[in-house]
């Protein structure tokens, strides 16, 4: 079972949508691109054309990712929020490259109590009575959401699979350095890439030269565009790792790993977790990223009117006996 | 976390070179499933101080009773605490605040305590700055206390008090807001106590319809819907070992036929406040007093409320 939000609605994927979308502009500018800087360097029109295609449309992408990686997190209320309930899973996604992991520590909050404590006078959205319910779903105002969609803990639920939500939870999570890392690393290794596509590109055309021109020219273009995208998928994967590495080594000279505390999610812990409202617009919920602060409450709570109970006599400097915070 | 010498242990234990080499490691191959049960979470985000109040709003947040006879707040007339419905003009008493510190490891120094006087009833707005201190407040059970010499205004008036804490490092904003409105009436058969309500967003600023793109929803405001509660919880305030959160807060209904009218209402543009009666049928003759909570939520948000002390003589 992953640590991650599960949605009832809305478009998981949007974010690699978002920078799969980078690649027909860029490819276009590369183009044009690319004809210019061959007729300036008195290269084959074909070598400008081939190498300029896949060269654009893999720049698009590497740096529409980057962008994309930097705004997709969009802030719903200026101040922090502060939520209390159970973690229902923990966990840290693996180290890796974007698009497939960023590293960051993840846990999912829900019932028991799963009440918004801070702000107390949070404006709801009409037909919304459960304050809860207006931090799932009110979308941030520049998502181009209309509405979050609510996110629940069941791995089986989806959008076609309504009928598996039943566990209500909010996605929370602490950055780590990888992901942000990995995104810059993999843009530069990828521009690198097509510079070094280019160069082989050209040397490979010059050899061809020698052929006959018609086929030499369309063995030009295709080994032109074939070579600036293998460089630059290269490059994207090895500069995306360096990346990793280099924020792998920010992680672990910075304080995670170090002295905290546990946030368990099978003792029936309850927490209060404050950190920025955000809509995630790669999946199209909403979760607090990055959690600022994390107060146990205490552990072994049975029911959740203790859940409340609790939260209340901690809350007001009243500890009672029990499991030491 | 600190060790002997009082040094934070994050700080205390920075690994050398080979243990920073392994931490490396770790992180890039140490495994983790997804969901291992638990995340080590770093101590800059969970040993932080918690300087805290008996807050109503959080409480109420919490779906649970509160009374508005603050148990931190003391109003004192030569070391005999007062309510503050009753004080006198143009006298000077001793508003005690005591700040407990929710966090088990780190002190809350510095503490700000601030303290403002308002018009007595529920939910105002007009805040009166009483004054401001900073206090050094322990690692749970301490608590510190702040002291605030107060003059009434010359003109007679009825007053609440609410009191604010900040702290830069506050691990929990939730629990920094308190609030003091008591009112003490001697019984009849039946007693009124007029209570005024007032409209705690009567000034947010109105959604502009039509400058909003199509895709952008419109940014919720406060609901003018008013919803008004009486019950008779009373606070049975205990710290550790003698603290029971299932009595401490278990709800208590009105001790005595006790309603308000109107007990929901609509506020009217422009409408800065409505009076609203609290009616009790008290017993005839001499007995023990009871207390009557009465709460506010205006468009679901809790804003504010009166503890009315009815005596039987």
């Amino acid at each position: 079972m992953e640590c991650s939000a599960h949605n009832i609605s809305g478009d998981q994927n949007a974010g690699i949508n978002r920078v799969a979308g980078g690649a027909i502009p860029g490819a276009v500018l590369g183009a044009a691109a690319g004809l210019a800087i061959a007729g300036a360097t008195a290269n084959p029109v074909v070598l400008g054309l081939g190498a300029g295609v896949a060269g654009g449309a893999a720049l698009g992408v590497a740096w529409m990712q980057v962008y994309d990686w930097f705004t997709r997190l969009k802030e719903v209320y200026p101040d922090p929020i502060t939520i209390v309930g159970t973690p229902h899973c923990a966990g840290k996604n693996h180290f890796g490259i974007q698009p497939f992991t960023d590293g960051d520590w993840t846990t999912n909050i829900g019932k028991p109590p799963l009440k918004l404590v801070f702000p107390t006078d949070l404006p709801l959205s009409p037909g919304v009575t459960d304050p809860m319910d207006e931090i799932r779903t009110r979308a941030a105002w520049d998502s181009n959401l209309p509405k979050a969609a609510l996110s629940f803990q069941d791995s089986a639920c989806s959008p076609t699979n309504p009928a598996a939500c039943v566990t209500p939870i909010l996605h929370c999570e602490i950055s780590s350095h990888i992901g942000s890392a990995s995104v810059v690393g993999g843009a530069i290794g990828t521009t690198a890439g097509v510079i070094g596509g280019c160069i082989a590109a050209a040397i490979i055309c010059a050899a061809l030269g020698a052929f006959t021109f018609g086929i030499g020219a369309l063995l030009c273009l295709l080994i032109a565009a074939i070579v600036v995208a293998a460089l630059a998928v290269a490059g994207y994967f090895i500069g995306a790792f360096v990346g990793s590495v280099v924020g792998a080594i920010q992680d672990a000279v910075s304080d995670f790993d170090k002295q905290g505390q546990f946030l368990e999610s099978h003792q029936q812990c309850v927490y209060k977790v404050s950190g920025r409202w955000v809509t995630d617009t790669s999946h199209g919920h909403n979760e607090i990223h990055d959690i600022t602060s994390i107060v146990l409450v205490d552990c072994g709570v049975g029911s959740a009117a203790a859940a409340l109970t609790l939260t209340a006599a901690v809350g007001t400097g009243r500890h009672p006996s029990g499991v030491d915070p | 976390m600190a060790d002997s010498a009082g040094i934070p242990t994050s700080v205390a234990q920075r690994p050398g070179c080979l243990g920073l080499i392994l931490r490396i490691l770790a992180v890039m191959v140490g495994r983790r499933p997804p969901d291992w049960g638990c995340i080590y979470v770093p101590a800059r985000l969970t040993d932080r101080p918690d300087p805290c109040i008996y807050d109503q709003f959080m409480l109420m947040a919490l779906g649970l009773p509160v009374t508005w006879a603050n148990p931190d707040v003391a109003i004192l007339l030569n070391g005999v605490p007062q309510n503050t419905y009753d004080l006198v003009a143009s006298t000077t008493y001793d508003v005690i605040v005591t700040v407990h510190n929710s966090s088990r490891t780190r002190p809350a120094p510095g503490t700000r305590v601030q303290i403002w006087w308002m018009e007595f009833g529920a939910g105002g707005t007009v805040k009166h700055a009483l004054g401001t201190t900073f206090v050094d407040v322990p690692t749970w059970p301490g608590v510190a206390t702040a002291q605030f010499p107060w003059t009434t205004p010359a003109t007679p008036g009825h007053y609440c008090l609410e009191i604010e804490l900040f702290h830069p490092d506050d691990a929990d904003p939730s629990n920094n807001r308190g609030q003091n409105n008591t009112q003490v009436y001697a019984a009849h058969s039946r007693v009124e106590s007029p209570i005024r309500v007032f409209n705690t967003f009567a000034d947010d600023p109105p959604v502009q319809p039509g400058t909003l793109s199509p895709k952008r929803p419109p940014v919720p405001v406060h609901g003018d819907d008013v919803e008004i509660t009486v019950d008779s919880y009373v606070f049975a305030d205990a710290i550790g070992k003698d603290a029971n959160p299932d009595t401490m807060f278990a709800p208590r209904d009105a001790a005595w036929p006790a309603r308000v009218e109107p007990a929901s209402f609509t506020f009217q543009p422009g409408e800065r406040y409505r009076d609203v009666l609290l009616i009790v049928d008290a017993p005839d003759g001499p007995g023990p007093a009871e207390t009557f909570n009465v709460s506010v939520r205006q468009g679901g948000a809790p804003t504010g409320g009166v503890t009315v002390t009815i005596e039987r003589r």
